[in-house]
């Protein structure tokens, strides 16, 4: 979305917010350097980056949250609930058409009101994929640096700041602000190799605990509507005649047979604790052919033709390693 | 007030039901890519001239892009056709060869979806390839390199390729995990946009 294309309401109140944005990280500098000595600075790197992973999942938590890219402002409502197994969540987009994402565990309900349809999205965990656990954050130190930096503060919260460096070119760079109290992070940067901040969220308000458990509910009665699930099916890529080649350290999430707008497709998801990318491999078109797709903010993809069929890499990572990612995948066997 | 008084009032009357129609399906027509380049050519000049079928048009784009995303179907507001007219008031020179990289960057900025389609589809009729110079932050097109006989054809993956990264980024989206924020970070990235599954 382009800063020109917006309705004139929307830009004023994304000028609003980048103001807001603006003056919240003057403040931040002015506050920044105080830095004292307490319990939780005797945390490490990797205690850190542990006490984030922990508090994602087992914290209560509602806010609102503002992601920002480029001259692009979006606000989401989001409502978190750790029920002691699982987690649930809510998430509601404040802009462009109603739209409402109600998350348990690994099953996404993604509300359409005007259609009055439900898409379920739901991750299916291959069985050959028994480590798919998140990255624990001695592997993530593998590939990245951490310096624990200054402490500022966010949305009244006093924060604890986290500069996350790639020791490779290959992926992105993270500045996250941690509530010291409760480990949730409140902000995060990516960051590319010159230092630019290539997207951001950051709670605009949230509150910590105390989270009813009504607020979990969609905002639409959705009897009656129409349900759709994805078909997301396991395959083994080797077994497909593939061979991919992920940056060091990013291990397989999935690798499923799914249905695109195109067709079937087949779709590997790596991770390496902080960044993802997605390999898709599909039929080609006659007029497909190898070339860079535009890039959005940290996103960038990659098409490639690989005989009859086209490879496309899309993720959070540099336009280089995309491209690159692209170049490895090979045809075996068949 | 008559400018032209060897032609009197007919000449000032709208066109005919008929007529009207049958452009309406040449529109629709180039919009399919089944024209060829001597009738996109013409059609084209009679968009620079005719407001009716220039309506025509962007009706027909806005009912292609809402098929295709949700994001860029709101970018139609009611100036829309009037910002199309101006577009194309400002395009003669885009028949000079050597201005069209440049120009057609700053195009993708000032008009998006359909807009940058009446762009596309004027590069197009003039039958020269309208790959980008490269600008990675145009995120409206991946141009393709289009050869002529295929030239026709172009229209539709200018305004459908963004739509396309949406989708890719919808399916990545879904199976991606962040594990320092909150699970569902990664639809706040999309959330207006195209879900997997709203497709036409």
């Amino acid at each position: 979305m382009q800063w020109f294309a917006l309705p004139r309401w929307r830009r004023l109140s994304s000028a609003v917010l980048l103001l807001a944005l603006a003056s919240l990280a003057q403040a931040q500098e002015r506050t920044g350097s105080a830095a004292g000595a307490d319990a939780v600075d005797g945390r490490s790197a990797e205690q850190w980056l542990q006490v984030v992973q922990q508090a994602a999942r087992r914290l209560d938590y509602s806010g609102t949250m503002v992601y920002q890219q480029g001259n692009e402002v979006r606000m989401s409502r989001i409502v978190h609930v750790f029920d002691g197994k699982v987690s649930h969540e809510r998430l509601q987009p404040m802009d462009g058409r109603p739209r409402e994402f109600i998350r348990r565990a690994d099953e996404v309900k993604c509300l359409i009101p005007e259609a009055k349809r439900v898409v379920i999205e739901r991750k299916t965990r291959a069985e050959s994929f028994p480590g798919l656990a998140a990255a624990s954050a001695s592997e993530l130190l593998q590939h990245y640096s951490v310096n624990i930096a200054g402490r500022e503060r966010v949305g009244g919260f006093d924060c604890q700041v986290l500069e996350i460096r790639p020791r490779m070119g290959d992926r992105y760079g993270y500045r996250l602000w941690v509530d010291r109290a409760s480990g949730l992070l409140l902000r995060s940067q990516t960051i590319n190799d010159r230092g630019e901040v290539l997207e951001q969220m950051a709670f605009a308000e949230v509150r910590i605990g105390g989270v009813d458990r009504e607020q979990l509910k969609p905002s639409w009665p959705t009897d009656g509507w129409k349900v759709d699930e994805t078909a997301h099916r396991p395959v083994d890529m080797k077994e497909q005649g593939w061979r991919l080649a992920p940056p060091s350290g990013f291990k397989p999430l999935y690798t499923v047979r799914r249905p695109m707008a195109s067709g079937p497709a087949l779709q590997a998801v790596y991770s390496d604790g902080l960044a993802s990318l997605s390999v898709f491999i599909e039929p080609a078109a006659a007029s497909d052919t190898s070339e860079a797709l535009p890039r959005r903010g940290p996103i960038n993809a990659y098409a490639r033709r690989v005989g009859d069929s086209m490879v496309t890499v899309v993720g959070e990572i540099p336009a280089e390693t995309a491209r690159a990612v692209a170049q490895a995948v090979e045809r075996v066997g068949r | 007030m008559n400018p032209d008084p060897v032609h009197p009032s007919h000449s000032v009357s709208t066109s005919p039901a008929g007529e009207a129609d049958d452009c309406a399906q040449r529109l629709s027509a180039l919009l399919d890519g089944e024209l060829d380049s001597e009738a996109c050519r013409a059609l084209v000049e009679r968009l620079r001239h005719d407001e009716e079928a220039c309506r025509t048009w962007a009706l027909l784009n806005c009912v292609g892009d809402a098929m295709r995303s949700a994001d860029v179907a709101t970018f139609h507001s009611a100036g829309f056709v009037a910002r199309v007219s101006a577009a194309l008031e400002r395009e003669p020179t885009v028949l000079a060869p050597a201005a069209l990289p440049q120009r057609s960057t700053v195009r993708r900025w000032l008009l998006p979806g359909a807009g940058a389609a009446v762009a596309a589809a004027v590069l197009i009729a003039v039958g020269l390839p309208s790959r980008q110079a490269s600008s990675p932050d145009a995120t409206i097109a991946k141009a393709l390199p289009v050869p002529t006989a295929t030239v026709v054809a172009a229209p539709v993956p200018v305004i459908d390729r963004s739509p396309q990264l949406e989708r890719y980024l919808a399916a990545h989206r879904e199976l991606a995990e962040p594990t320092l924020m909150p699970h569902s970070t990664p639809y706040v990235r999309t959330s207006g946009a195209v879900l997997m599954q709203e497709k036409r």
